[in-house]
């Protein structure tokens, strides 16, 4: 009996898709009957998996966006030092560029130094460089920096086999017999009070003769008296002129060209 | 023992290197307050309160010699005026409360402006002598301040590396102190 049913059955329904087969053109509508009947669910069932795979996505990718950051991160950071050690570099090349125009266009043989060191304590000026003795660096030697001319820093004071110092003008120890380019008015290059706050700030004492009046701006270059210094070295700008002690003489005071302090290159003139 | 002292003296010396290589080296303090900052007397006031004398008299020796080295002073001058002061200090810290942060700020502020007014004393007897002016009292103040603030710091930054490479285990006790702790446990 129940075979026999089964077999009914499986019969009815051979015949159903058959029929199907044969009546396709009209089951069009009962297949969108069918859509929008289920529309509902199938539109929820869609958006839940849209929604766990957004969530999925979502989830991967703020993984992938904390590596993708960090790795950028380490980028960033190494361009940086990067970019920093190319604009050391450039700097570096602009000063070496410059130098070796100076060196070109000046009539004397010159060594280029670094500085390596500065003066710790507050009452000296000094600076250190890498070159001596064995450079042909000798005591007394002017030194010397660029800017447009020739600028006088300073003297040798001491030297060792491979290093040396230079004493700095402003320091008791560099003294430079200087003259006033527009007036010709001689005197001595004094420094200031011991650590004064302002290192590019000295004194032009005993000034020679002359009734013209000192004024700012006026340039400031060695003389070459006492023949340690060549002349015509360019030292600094008069800022202000003074009576000196008594009104004995008068005295100025002289912006130095360039600050010692912040040099990284110096040349010493060899001969 | 032994080798623990050879280790503090070891560190003693390379930080006194470091300290007068930062010194000779780092220009922005010069360039912001005018004032070329002073870390040596710091390192020695750490030594005087805390150290045996051998090893203040190495830093001292160590760290003046360095210093007058790099500098234009005649060698000896700053050791000398090192020597003078942390002496007194180290002479007398059985009786002052030399653990204390404010003792250290306090004597800090008196060893950073005493170290280079001695130097500055011994300077004026030389043929060429610095100048003397109004712009000294800014440089003491800041020295001073510096010295004051730097002096905590640097003891707390010494034990560290004493205990940490040199003397493991061991607190900040002077002899003393260690022998009333034994007694007492």
């Amino acid at each position: 009996m129940f075979r026999k049913s089964r077999t009914a059955v499986f019969g009815i329904l051979i015949l159903a898709v058959l029929l199907l087969l044969c009546i396709q053109r009209w089951t069009s509508g009962v297949k969108n009957i069918g859509t929008i009947l289920l529309y509902p669910f199938s539109m929820t069932a869609s958006l839940v998996g849209e929604l766990g795979g957004a969530i999925k996505d979502r989830l991967v990718f703020q993984n992938q966006l904390v590596l993708e950051n960090q790795l950028l991160k380490a980028q960033s950071s190494t361009n940086q030092l990067e970019l920093l050690r190319l604009k050391e570099l450039e700097n570096e090349n602009a000063r070496l560029r410059q130098a070796l125009n100076f060196q070109q266009s000046t009539p004397w043989k010159l060594k280029l130094a670094r500085v390596i060191a500065r003066e710790p304590s507050n009452w000296w000026r000094m600076i250190m460089i890498d070159a001596g003795s064995s450079s042909g660096v000798q005591l007394n030697q002017p030194v010397l920096a660029t800017q447009g001319e020739a600028v006088l820093i300073g003297r040798v004071l001491e030297v060792g086999k491979w290093k040396s110092k230079v004493v700095l003008m402003g320091d008791p120890n560099c003294l430079v017999s200087a003259v006033v380019s527009e007036t010709r008015n001689s005197g001595v290059i004094q420094p200031m009070e011991a650590s004064s706050l302002d290192p590019t700030s000295v004194r032009l004492s005993y000034l020679s003769g002359g009734q013209q009046p000192l004024l700012p701006g006026y340039r400031v270059y060695t003389s070459g008296m006492g023949s340690m210094f060549p002349p015509g070295l360019y030292i600094g700008t008069i800022e202000e002129s003074v009576e000196g002690e008594y009104g004995l003489h008068k005295e100025a005071r002289v912006r130095l060209a360039v600050d010692a302090n912040l040099l990284e290159e110096v040349w010493i003139l060899i001969q | 023992m032994t080798m623990m002292r050879h280790k503090n003296i070891l560190i003693l010396l390379l930080v006194c290197v470091l300290v007068i290589w930062f010194q000779t080296w780092f220009q922005w303090p010069h360039q912001l307050l005018g004032v070329r900052l002073d870390i040596l007397p710091a390192l020695v006031l750490y030594c005087a309160l805390f150290r045996s004398w051998r090893e203040l008299f190495l830093a001292c020796t160590a760290g003046g010699y360095l210093y007058d080295s790099f500098s234009l002073n005649p060698l000896g001058v700053t050791t000398l005026s090192l020597l003078l002061i942390s002496y007194v200090v180290y002479r007398y810290r059985k009786v002052i409360l030399y653990k204390a942060v404010w003792v250290q700020t306090f004597l800090g502020f008196l060893i950073g402006v005493l170290v280079p007014f001695l130097t500055l004393l011994q300077l004026t007897g030389l043929e060429v002598a610095p100048k003397m002016g109004w712009s000294l009292l800014w440089v003491f103040s800041v020295l001073g301040m510096f010295t004051a603030l730097a002096s905590p710091l640097m003891v707390w930054v010494m034990e560290y590396l004493m205990q940490k490479y040199a003397e493991p285990g061991k607190g900040l006790f002077l002899k003393e102190e260690a022998k009333i702790l034994r007694r007492e446990s």
